[in-house]
Formats: structure tokens, sequence, C-alpha cells
């Protein structure tokens, strides 16, 4: 039930049998005298032409490589042999256009040199012959009583030749052993008198009498023959052999142009050239064989009474033969092949529609051409080959819709046909509720998916949906693909968008959805069976062999597939979407690892361009995936960035993230053992995350002086919704490009209410000490109130005194949780570059209240965000007077008092310089 | 208009989506973000590989198993993206047409907010906006009931 046919779905073309080419195997010593045409040791018959055959004990001979006849079969064979494969798009359409004369496309069979048509003798010569083995009339026939078509037609179709083509050779002297080699004739300007040697004349007529046997018994067949004679190398510039040519066929009856070819040895390239030749001479003479076919077969349908006046009786259980229009079906059919076969994919379309009516019919519950005929019993054998049947006929009919260009054409077969099966799944019980149906609707589009790649690499263009392009006000009421159903130029455009043909992704993406629902559906079904049982009924035959199905391996396959097209397409964007399919099918086959792998890479676009929704979901599904592979590192990564409110969601959903985060973080139990186990660090970069909270950090001022108190602040800012009860971190790290000034704060354990108002004003300028143990030995530290809560601001003023003269800088801040068994820190790098929109924004300062008010923001000069300042020395407090009349005078003595105040505590060396300028002089 | 409006969807020029409503209750919000993110591709393709001079509507972008996505660009390459469901019917490009010039007013009153930031890829969540997308789906989908 899952595959079809091949016949049914093969392109036929029309089959050309070939004799004579010689079978050169190395048992067989084919020496340059050997003139067999046929080597197989079976089939070596002294009807042949040949007058000897060198004996296998000659000696040296044999050694040699292939002889030029011999080479010159086998390269035919090859030639002949390339292609056994034909596709709709083989044909002369491709060809024409590149101007190349077309080669018409081949079957070739080898055949024995005496090969015989079957042939059905009459049992008495009164009685007309016998029906052929495949008939429903002939009892040993597949098809008795009431079948009307099987596989095995076609293949008998494309094993019986239309044309046949004998290689012979011509003989010659040098194949008597030990005749000296012939001087070459003269030939006179009277060439016709050339003496003729009557050896060859007589060798001659042998042949030219074993053709015309050939030619006569496939004319009476009504199969074209053609005769090619292979010439030696020697032979080939020999007036003399042109006569004999010459000769042999007017004794053989043959006509020059299409019956009688030459070859002779040559490369590759000429071979191909003669077999190509070979085709376009005799494609005529195949396209008549299968004409005369289509004429007998129409003949016999015209023979046929209406069905509607042979109802049948439908109350007896015995088989009864088949009706007429089982009969109409199979003619209808047959056309169809034959006009395939010749590449009438107009009259193959007419013929397999009126088929595809037919065997439709016949599958209906109740008939619409017979009278009074029910349909078939179900899942009975003919109602297995007539659904068979009618899908590839459907198939064939969509590939050709293609192939004509209406695309539109295609899609509405595909949707007929589906349509038309939907309708009657739901009479046979297979409806949409049965995994059959699911299997079965996800093999269409699979197979159409397939039928548009096949028909998009031969150049057919998807359409364009709707005209777009076209400027606005213009009518476009021509366009084909506008307005659809026939209903007249309509006053506005439109276009029905599920009868717009596209790409095959799209189809392979609905046969993957339609693969995922026979899932779920087979899994309801068998969850409801007895599985122990041993299948009695069909449906439980049906179900057990559905239970081998990998039904989730065929849904990745099919979305790989997809996944391909789209990216052909360019569609990236998609791609992701059917990544987070494939790795959903992936989840639900517990192979979570790959799932994980893939929702890992396809995050990351969604983050980037803020697909928050579609990144929540994502992250929920890693979660899940790594929870279960036990992986906690990358489960807590999830948990962390799903606290951020960036990612929506309801209050009891992150309610549950945040206990989910504590558990994970307090309650591992993944090991067994209760011993104290070391923690394990993890740290979470905030920026490539949707953080959970934002963490600005600022100085006051732009430089100080050294040894002066240098004021920042760092703001930790969360978002609306989130975290929904407060959340506390163990402790903040403040780093400093110089390690020296590095703050920790850690986390005093306080519940009262004061730390969770919405704007939180938090003094750590004082009281600082100096840790003198541990990882953070020499850094400050304080304890202060290190709860956030959703919608709140809270501000830490911190304050240094730095001692020398540098850039400092605010590099990090790092927020930590700390548990038994886990050290995650959240860090916020600030030497990142600010964001364009933060520059914008004016700075701002959260002044502490004096009297119990709540804290409020003043504006600092500048905009942006300020991390670094420039610590200079702060100048000496020296107090300089100068003391002077405003004017001298010549050769008088000018006063000038200079005082110098040390403002300072200490003593200042001092140097003074004083220097008098006339300030004209400048 | 025979068919319903089942999602409305802004995008903003950097690919962030601006806003998102959904009008139906069979399909997931999920779902359409999804088929809002996808139409960005199909939308960037058309617009580049289309003349100058490219209408702002830009028809149909797609259809994907019962629905059908149509889109719309503005000048300053926000896009907009309509999800209808696919019936027997002819969707007609001018009320299709129709929808999106509604929507892009709606956006233009948006924008003419002094407050707005335009180039913020924060999504939209004014009140007066949504009313006006909401009033834009319901009144589309209003009337396909009273055409039945």
């Amino acid at each position: 039930m899952n595959t079809y046919p091949t016949e049914y779905l093969l392109h036929p073309v029309p089959v050309l049998a070939v004799y004579g080419l010689g079978n050169t195997t190395s048992e067989q010593p084919s020496t340059t005298t050997t003139t067999t045409t046929t080597s197989r040791p079976d089939n070596d018959v002294s009807t042949t032409t040949t007058t000897t055959t060198t004996p296998p004990s000659s000696g040296n001979n044999t050694r040699q490589p292939l002889s030029s006849r011999a080479a010159l079969g086998t390269m035919l064979q090859n030639v002949f042999n390339n292609k056994q494969q034909h596709s709709l798009y083989d044909t002369i359409r491709s060809s024409t256009t590149t101007g190349i004369p077309s080669t018409p496309a081949f079957k070739t069979i080898l055949v024995d040199k005496d090969y015989k048509l079957s042939e059905r003798t009459p049992i008495s010569p009164n009685l007309p012959p016998p029906h052929s083995n495949l008939s429903p009339l002939s009892p040993e026939s597949p098809l008795h009583p009431d079948g009307f078509m099987t596989p095995l037609w076609i293949k008998k179709q494309l094993e019986l030749p239309s044309v046949v083509v004998g290689f012979y050779d011509l003989w010659d002297w040098s194949q008597e052993p030990g005749s000296p080699p012939r001087p070459k004739r003269e030939t006179g300007p009277l060439s016709s008198h050339v003496m003729i040697d009557p050896t060859e004349r007589e060798k001659d007529t042998i042949l030219a009498q074993e053709i015309n046997e050939r030619r006569k018994y496939f004319q009476d067949k009504g199969i074209k023959f053609a005769a090619t004679i292979i010439l030696k190398r020697h032979q080939t510039d020999d007036h003399a052999v042109e006569e004999r040519l010459v000769w042999i066929r007017k004794q053989s009856g043959l006509d020059n142009k299409n019956s009688f070819f030459i070859i002779s040895p040559g490369t590759q390239h000429d071979i191909q050239e003669f077999v190509n030749n070979l085709y376009r001479n005799l494609h005529e003479s195949a396209i008549h064989y299968y004409n005369n076919r289509i004429k007998k077969v129409r003949k016999k349908r015209a023979k046929l009474p209406s069905p509607s006046m042979t109802p049948r009786s439908p109350d007896t259980n015995e088989p009864q033969p088949l009706s007429v229009q089982g009969w109409m079906l199979r003619y209808d059919f047959k056309t169809g092949v034959f006009q395939e076969i010749k590449q009438d994919i107009e009259g193959a379309t007419k013929s397999y529609e009126s088929a595809y009516t037919l065997v439709a019919d016949m599958l209906a519950p109740k008939s619409s051409i017979t009278p009074g005929q029910i349909g078939l019993p179900l899942h009975s054998k003919r109602w297995e080959e007539a659904k068979a049947l009618m899908d590839c006929i459907s198939i064939k009919i969509c590939s050709f819709y293609l192939y004509m260009n209406d695309t539109s054409g295609a899609l509405a077969q595909l949707n007929g046909h589906l349509h038309m099966i939907q309708t009657y799944a739901t009479v046979w019980g297979t409806g949409e509720q049965t995994f059959e149906y699911w299997a079965w609707l996800s093999k269409q589009y699979r197979i159409f998916g397939d039928v548009i790649d096949a028909a998009t690499q031969h150049g057919i263009k998807i359409p364009i949906p709707t005209s777009y392009m076209n400027t606005p006000g213009l009518p476009t009421q021509s366009h084909p693909l506008m307005g659809g159903s026939g209903s007249g130029p309509s006053p506005a455009i439109g276009c029905n968008p599920g009868s717009i043909l596209q790409h095959p992704g799209f189809y392979y993406h609905l046969a993957a959805m339609c693969c995922a629902e026979r899932r779920r559906r087979f899994l309801e079904a068998d969850n409801a069976a007895d599985s122990t049982k041993e299948p009695t009924t069909i449906w439980e035959t049906l179900l057990v062999n559905e239970r081998q199905i990998d039904h989730s391996a065929l849904t990745i396959e099919l979305l790989t597939k997809s996944y391909e097209q789209f990216k052909k397409y360019r569609n990236g964007r998609m791609t992701l979407y059917l990544a987070a399919e494939i790795a959903g099918t992936y989840y639900e086959t517990s192979k979570f690892e790959m799932a994980l792998k893939f929702f890992e890479r396809i995050g990351k676009t969604y983050r980037k361009e803020n697909w928050n929704m579609i990144l929540t979901s994502i992250l929920r599904w890693s979660l899940r995936c790594a929870k279960e592979l036990g992986s906690w590192e990358r489960a807590l990564e999830c948990l962390i960035e799903l606290m951020s409110s960036d990612l929506p969601m309801s209050e009891q959903k992150r309610h549950d993230i945040q206990n989910e985060l504590m558990d994970v973080l307090y309650k591992r139990m993944d090991d067994g053992d209760q011993k104290e186990q070391q923690s394990t660090s993890l740290v979470i970069h905030m920026d490539q995350i949707n953080p959970m909270l934002n963490c600005d950090a600022q100085f006051q001022t732009r430089g100080n002086f050294v040894d002066a108190p240098v004021r920042f602040q760092v703001v930790l800012k969360t978002g609306k919704t989130s975290p929904p009860t407060p959340f506390r971190f163990n402790q903040m790290r403040i780093l400093f490009n110089n390690p020296r000034y590095n703050i920790v704060l850690t986390d005093s354990n306080k519940e009262d209410e004061s730390g969770l108002k919405n704007l939180t004003y938090v003094d750590c300028r004082q009281d600082l000490q100096t840790l003198n143990e541990g990882e953070y030995t020499g850094w400050s530290t304080k304890e202060v109130d290190l709860r956030v809560v959703k919608n709140q601001t809270k501000v830490y003023e911190g304050c240094i005194v730095p001692k020398e003269c540098c850039e400092l800088k605010i590099i990090g801040i790092c927020l930590d949780i700390q548990s038994p068994q886990w050290h995650v820190s959240l860090n916020y790098d600030m030497d990142r570059p600010v964001e364009v929109e933060k520059h914008l924004i004016r700075r701002k300062w959260l002044e502490e209240s004096k009297d119990g008010r709540s804290p409020k923001f003043t504006f600092l000069e500048s905009s942006g965000e300020l991390n670094v300042i420039k610590i200079s020395q702060r100048p000496p407090r020296v107090k300089l007077i100068a003391d002077y009349a405003t004017q001298a005078l010549l050769d008088e003595y000018f006063e000038l008092n200079i005082t110098i105040q040390n403002q300072e505590q200490d003593a200042i060396d001092v140097n003074l310089q004083a220097e008098l300028k006339d300030p004209s002089e400048k | 208009m025979s068919n319903e409006i089942n999602c409305i969807a802004l995008i903003g020029k950097q690919n962030n989506p601006l806003y998102l409503k959904n009008f139906s209750n069979t399909h997931p919000d999920l779902k359409y973000h999804y088929i809002a993110h996808t139409s960005i591709d199909v939308i960037e393709e058309r617009v580049a590989s289309g003349p100058k001079n490219l209408d702002l509507y830009l028809g149909l972008l797609y259809a994907m198993e019962d629905l059908a996505v149509y889109g719309y660009m503005t000048n300053t390459r926000v896009k907009f993206v309509a999800v209808v469901s696919v019936t027997e019917g002819i969707i007609r490009d001018a009320e299709m047409k129709t929808i999106f010039k509604k929507i892009h007013s709606a956006y233009l009153s948006q924008i003419c907010n002094p407050f707005y930031n335009l180039d913020s890829q924060q999504s939209i969540d004014s009140k007066a906006f949504s009313r006006a997308i909401e009033a834009i789906g319901a009144n589309t989908n209003t009337k396909t009931t009273m055409d039945i």
C-alpha cells in the first residue's frame, strides 16, 4: 500500500529492439577474422553469413585487446543502454530550443538474433486466436474475470518493440584463414563494370536472404525493420564495397533512407551520432506503430455497448465478468499509455482523464455511469487495484499539466483528486479519523512535490501568485491565473489562494504535517486496540503493519525535503520554522539531543530580530529537552532567559518558571549521593540573551582628582512582569579596570518591605570593609539588600577614592546566585558599545532622600552612559597674588610684590618664574 | 469579502515584530508569529526583484495549509501582513488593498504621536492603535458573516 507500481508511474517511450551486436566475453575468442554476428555460444547457429570462426586454439589472437568489431559492438551496446529511465522532459521539446536537431527518446532492448514475437496460436485453425494472457477473458490472467488493469500490461508493452534493428557484418576475404590479402580492385571510370568476385557475391546473397527473411517477418507483425551493416575499417573507402552494399540492400527489399544503415568503427562521438541518427530516422516508424495500436484499441472501445444499457445485477456473489465500464476504462487507459509513448501528451491527458473519471466512478459508492452498480467491495483486490490506478492516473495528469505549463490545471487535478477520495473515504470508513487516510494524503502531497520539483528542474516556472507587479489601475483580467472559475471578466482582480501552485517545499511541508497527523491517529488507534491479540480483521492487520512504521523518521525526512526546497528558494526564515518542526518531531520521539541542537540553532535569529513570542516557545521546548537530558546548565540558561519580561507569558507561567528556577538551583538531585559536592559554576552573558533585568553603571562626573571620592551608581531595573516574586541575588560584584577598587556587595538577607519599593536607593558609600581572605581578598564589601522584584528600579550608590592618576572604568557587573550546587553569575559587560538609543537619553542621578521621602532623580549634564572617569592630580592649593602699579616709568624701579600662600597642610616646594612682556610685541 | 481575516501583523524595518493581532480562534498566536516572520523573506524577495515603482501592496505572498498570507510594505520599509483563511472563493486584491490602506492609516496616526519613537524596536502598545486594528478586523469579519 505504500508504493505504487513503478510501471504506472514511469514515463514510457517507444521501444527499439536491437540484435547482432555480439557479446564480447572473454570465453569467446574474438579475433579480427571473426565475423560471427552472434557470438553468444547458444546462438552460434549456422544461419549466419559467416563462413568461419577461428578455432579457440588458434593461438596468440586470443590475447589481443578487443577487436575493432567487438569494441564497436560494445560501444554500441553501451550507447543503446546508457539511458534506461526516461522522463517526460527528455523529449523533443527540450532540444528544439537549443537548435540542435532533436533526438527522440527510445528504450532499447537487446534481443537475440532469431528474436521472435510471442504468438497466440489458435487452438484450431477455425477459431480466432486466444486472448492475451493478461486479458480478463483468459482464465490464467491475473485479471480474470473482472480486473481492468495490471502493471504487467505496461511491462509487456515496454518489452514489445515498435522497431527492430539488426546488425550484420559484410563478409570479407580477410576472414578466410590463410587467404592472401587481396589487392584493392581497380575501379575504372565505368565503375559499374567492376569485376564481381563470385565468393563475395555468394556470401552477400546469403546475407541479403537472411535480412529479407527478418524484414518480412517483422513487416507481417506491423513492426518496422532496419538493417545495419558493420564495415571493417579497411572496407570503408572501398568503392566495390559500396556496390556490394547497394546490391544487398536492393536484394533484401529495404529502402535507402531509413531502413538500411552502415556503420564503421569510430570514436565514441561517432557512435553516439550514429545512434542519434538512427533514432531520428526510425522515430516516425515507431510513432506509426503506436498509432496503429491506438487505432486498434479505439476500434475495440467503439464496439462496446453503452454502459447504461447493460446494468449489472448486483445480487450475486459470484465474480462477475468485467463490466462495460471496466472495458472502457481498460481501453482508455491503454490509449493513454500509447499516446504517452509517442509523446502525444495532450492526447494522453485526455485519455487519462477519461480513464480517471471511469475508475473514480467505479470506486464511488454508487456508480453514475453504470446504473445500479455499486462501488467495488472495500479492501478487495480489485478495490486496491482501482485505488492505486486512480492515484497513479491522477499523478500522471498532474505532471502532464505541468509539462504543458498549465500550473493551475495541475493543482486543480490534485485538489479534485484529494477532494474526491476524501468524500469516498468517509463512506469507506477510512475518513479523517484514520491513520490510513493521513498516510495516503501525505503520500499524495509528497509525490506532487516530487512532480513539481522535476518540472521546475526542466524549466517550468512557479507562477507568481498575484499581479502585484502591475501598476495600480491597469486591469489585468487577461492573466490566466486571475479570475479563475470562468465567471467571465470580473470587475476586480483576485485569486483563490488555494488554486495557485507553489514551490515543492510547501507540498513537502503539507505531506509532513499529514504524516504527523497520521502518527497521532495511529497512536490513538493503537492505544484503543489490544496489541496482544492476533490480527483477524483487515483493520487489525493494517494496525499491525502500521506499528512497523517509523512515522517520525518519515516526518523528518519530509520536513528536511521541504527545508531544502525553501532554502533553494531563498526563504531562510521559513527554514527556521521547518527546523522548529523538525526539532519538535525529534522531541516527540525522545531524541532530545537532536531536538535541542535544532532549537539552539534557530533561537539566535528569533532573538536577534526580537520575535520573542517564538523565542519563548523555543526556550520552553529547549528547557524540556534539557531537563530530559539532565543538562542542567542548559536548563538554567533557558530558565534565566525565560525570566525576562520581554518574553511574553502569563503571570502564572512566570511564577512557575521562577519556582522551577529555584528548584533547579537548590534541589537538584540528579546524583543519588548526598555528600557535599563541588558547586558548578555557570556564567551567563546577559548581553547575549534577553536579560531578566537591566543593569547600568555610571560615574557622576567625567573627571575627578586623586584622593577625592568618586561617586558612581549601579542601576538594576526589572521588567514590568518579572520577577513576579522577590528574587534574591547572593552577591553583586562591581568590577573596575583596576582590580584594587573592585567591590563585592553581599546580600543582607533582609525581609522587610522597604527594599522592594518601585524606586529604591541603596547607599554603599560608607561602612565598606576590606576582605582579608577568600576569593575576593582585597575587595571592599558591604551587606546590602540584593532582592529585586518586578517593576523595580534599584540604585546602588558607591564611592571609591582613587589613589593615582588614571582612567577609571567600570568594566562589568556580575550578579551571583549561589546555592550549594550552583554558582550562577549573570554577567553584564559594561565595556560593550553603548546602544544608540541610550546615547540620546539625558543622564540621571538618583538623589538620596533626606527626610524619609522617596528618592528623586535629578538630571546630570550630558547624555548617554558614563562608565569612564578621568582621574587627575589635584592642583596644589597655592594662592598667588601679584601686586604692582599699572604703569612703569623709564629709569625707575618698578615695584612688583608677589605673595605666595600655601593653603595645604604640608610644606610645598615652589619655583617662581616671572617674565615681563610688552603686550604690543605679540 | 468572503474570507475572514485571521491575523494582522506589523513588522518593523529591522524585521522586528511591531504588532500582531490574532482574530481567529483556530490557531494559537504562536502560529501567526511564525507566519509573519516567514513572510519577511517573501516580501523582501518581491521588493528586490520587483520594479522600482512597485506598488505598496504586494499581493498574495504564499498560502500555507488553509491560510493565505498577503503583504504590503510602506515607503519606510515597515511591513504589514494580513492572514486570511482560504475558502473556495476568490479573494479580490482590491479588497485586500483596502484593508491594508486602513492599516496604513492607523499606523500613520500612531507614528504621528510625537512620543512614539520611530526607531524603537519595541512593539507598539498604544491603546488607540490596538483599537484601530481591532476595528479593521472586526469590521471585515462581521461583513463576512453578513454576506453569508
